[in-house]
């Protein structure tokens, strides 16, 4: 006898991010476990993924779970990565002509390169632990790779300070492809409606560092009107640097099988 | 009613830190070094056989400092010399010698020390693995790329370097392997063993550091402020072994 449905699976990501920005923006303001300052990241000693949000409540850009503390489907996980991701270039304030010391060309640098040295983590599923690993052995298999150059800011009290070019870093933690994530070689049945979580745990160096921390501020960016005339100290158009944590599972998830795509004559 | 065991994909860490900042710690850790010379005095760095994850999960996952709680079949093993990608060290002007500054501490550290270095990895009283850990590399850890010199204000200007790569590349397939695994069985003792040349040694004692990063602070005030901050780097020697642990079967997950 036929079955009334069939499943079938389809590969698919889960993940959940933390984001650290001085400006949250309409809905983002209420979003649980996102921060404006690394002092109040740093106040919390372990950020909790998948328990709190939703691609509704912050963006498909950050999240794709449906329920915030349920998997919606049956899935079977293959692979964990954590990503920490930053600015590519240092923080600075909107002061730039005045005070162009300001630049905090470490914040960013230590964000993507050397936090992940100094943060746990730990993935359960209801009750049971696991992973138990470092963050920095948990690459995510995708982020940047390559890099681009510039000179440093020479004269900042010269005209148009602030269209000389920056420091650029960019990098990732692994190599960017899929096979450098934590693997579950059996992979891992996690059925639906089952709770799942990940932690990340800020080891007391990380805390010692960004709890005092200024940041993150801004990006500097160029202007139509600043790039025709040397731009006064209200000129600058500054974008909040944003920076985040995303732990991610790719896997299949099992849905009922889509409408008949076969094209006529095909089979 | 009978239990049936499965295996699981499992990494097993531990860490050494040198770094002033462990001063700073409430308690002290046993096997970290606060200086260069510290850890260059020691002939010996162990690893599997001092410290558990009350360190901090980052750098330790071990549920008894000195047994396995688990059987495991290791599968690969790698030696991981970590160095700050803010690798400007630099000293604290308000309490250490003024204008010190060095920035290839991190490169020799990623780079140079593995190759001057020695391990001996031990299941009980077994040596399974004698060589130099450069042949070790991790297969994780941080890639990329920094251009351009940053600030070069005269009036306290950072114009800081980045490191950022370490030894080998950071793909998982590039590990030691032990292509038939190793069996240890559960309460079994293991240890790794690591050992620097005199050459490294020598240098190592002589050497000023771990120094401190450039970060700007924020200050409570109105209207609120920032003030150049220093913070103390750290480098580290990460040992990981990978393999499948055996556990009882977990709850019943199937879909």
């Amino acid at each position: 006898m036929q079955k009334p449905y069939m499943n079938v699976a389809e590969p698919y990501p889960l993940y959940d991010t933390v984001i650290v920005c001085s400006e949250l923006y309409g809905k983002e303001r209420s979003i649980n476990g996102w921060f404006r300052t690394f002092r109040d990241f740093a106040a919390d000693t372990r950020h909790t993924f998948f328990k709190s949000r939703t691609a509704g409540s912050s963006h498909l850009a950050y999240c794709n779970l449906d329920s915030a503390d349920n998997v919606d489907f049956v899935y079977e996980a293959f692979s964990l990565g954590v990503r920490f991701f930053g600015p590519v270039m240092p923080d600075s304030d909107n002061i730039l002509v005045e005070s162009p010391n300001a630049m905090r060309e470490n914040e960013h640098v230590f964000w993507l390169f050397d936090l992940a040295k100094h943060c746990g983590i730990d993935f359960r599923v209801q009750q049971d632990v696991i992973v138990e690993n470092t963050c920095i052995a948990c690459p995510p298999g995708y982020g940047p790779r390559g890099g681009g150059g510039a000179h440093p800011i020479p004269d900042a009290t010269a005209a148009f300070p602030n269209q000389q070019p920056w420091k650029v870093v960019t990098g990732s933690n692994g190599e960017p492809v899929l096979d450098t994530r934590f693997s579950f070689p059996q992979p891992i049945k996690i059925p639906r409606n089952a709770s799942i979580e990940a932690n990340i745990y800020l080891s007391s160096y990380a805390r010692y560092v960004l709890e005092n921390l200024d940041s993150p501020a801004d990006n500097v960016y160029l202007t139509d009107s600043q790039a025709t005339q040397p731009p006064a100290d209200t000129d600058y158009f500054t974008v909040p640097t944003r920076y985040g944590i995303q732990v991610s599972l790719f896997g299949f998830r099992e849905v009922q099988q889509r409408g008949q795509y076969h094209a006529p004559g095909a089979v | 009613m009978k239990f049936m065991n499965v295996n699981e994909q499992w990494y097993l860490y531990d860490t050494v830190m040198v770094s002033p900042y462990v001063d700073l710690l409430p308690h002290p850790v046993s096997g970290w070094y606060n200086s260069f010379a510290a850890i260059g005095a020691d002939d010996d760095i162990t690893f599997f056989n001092s410290r558990n994850k009350s360190i901090g999960l980052a750098y330790n996952n071990q549920e008894s400092r000195d047994q396995i709680p688990f059987a495991l079949v290791a599968e690969s093993l790698s030696v991981a010399f970590l160095a700050p990608a803010c690798s400007s060290q630099l000293s604290d002007p308000g309490e250490d010698p003024f204008g010190a500054r060095i920035d290839t501490m991190s490169s020799f550290w990623q780079n140079e020390l593995p190759q001057h270095s020695s391990m001996i990895f031990r299941v009980n009283q077994d040596e399974r693995l004698k060589m130099n850990p450069a042949m070790a590399p991790p297969g994780y850890g941080d890639i990329g790329v920094a251009m351009g010199q940053g600030d070069l204000a005269a009036e306290g200007g950072g114009n800081n370097s980045v490191t950022a790569g370490g030894w080998g590349r950071s793909h998982g397939k590039y590990r030691w392997r032990f292509p038939t695994g190793i069996g240890i069985p559960r309460r079994a003792t293991m240890a790794v063993h690591v050992r620097f040349v005199e050459w490294a040694r020598t240098a190592l004692q002589a050497f000023w550091g771990p120094g401190r990063m450039e970060m700007w602070n924020y200050v409570d005030m109105e209207p609120p402020s920032n003030e150049r901050a220093f913070y103390h780097t750290t480098f580290m020697i990460q040992v990981l072994v990978q393999g499948r642990r055996e556990v009882q079967q977990r709850g019943e997950y199937h879909a």
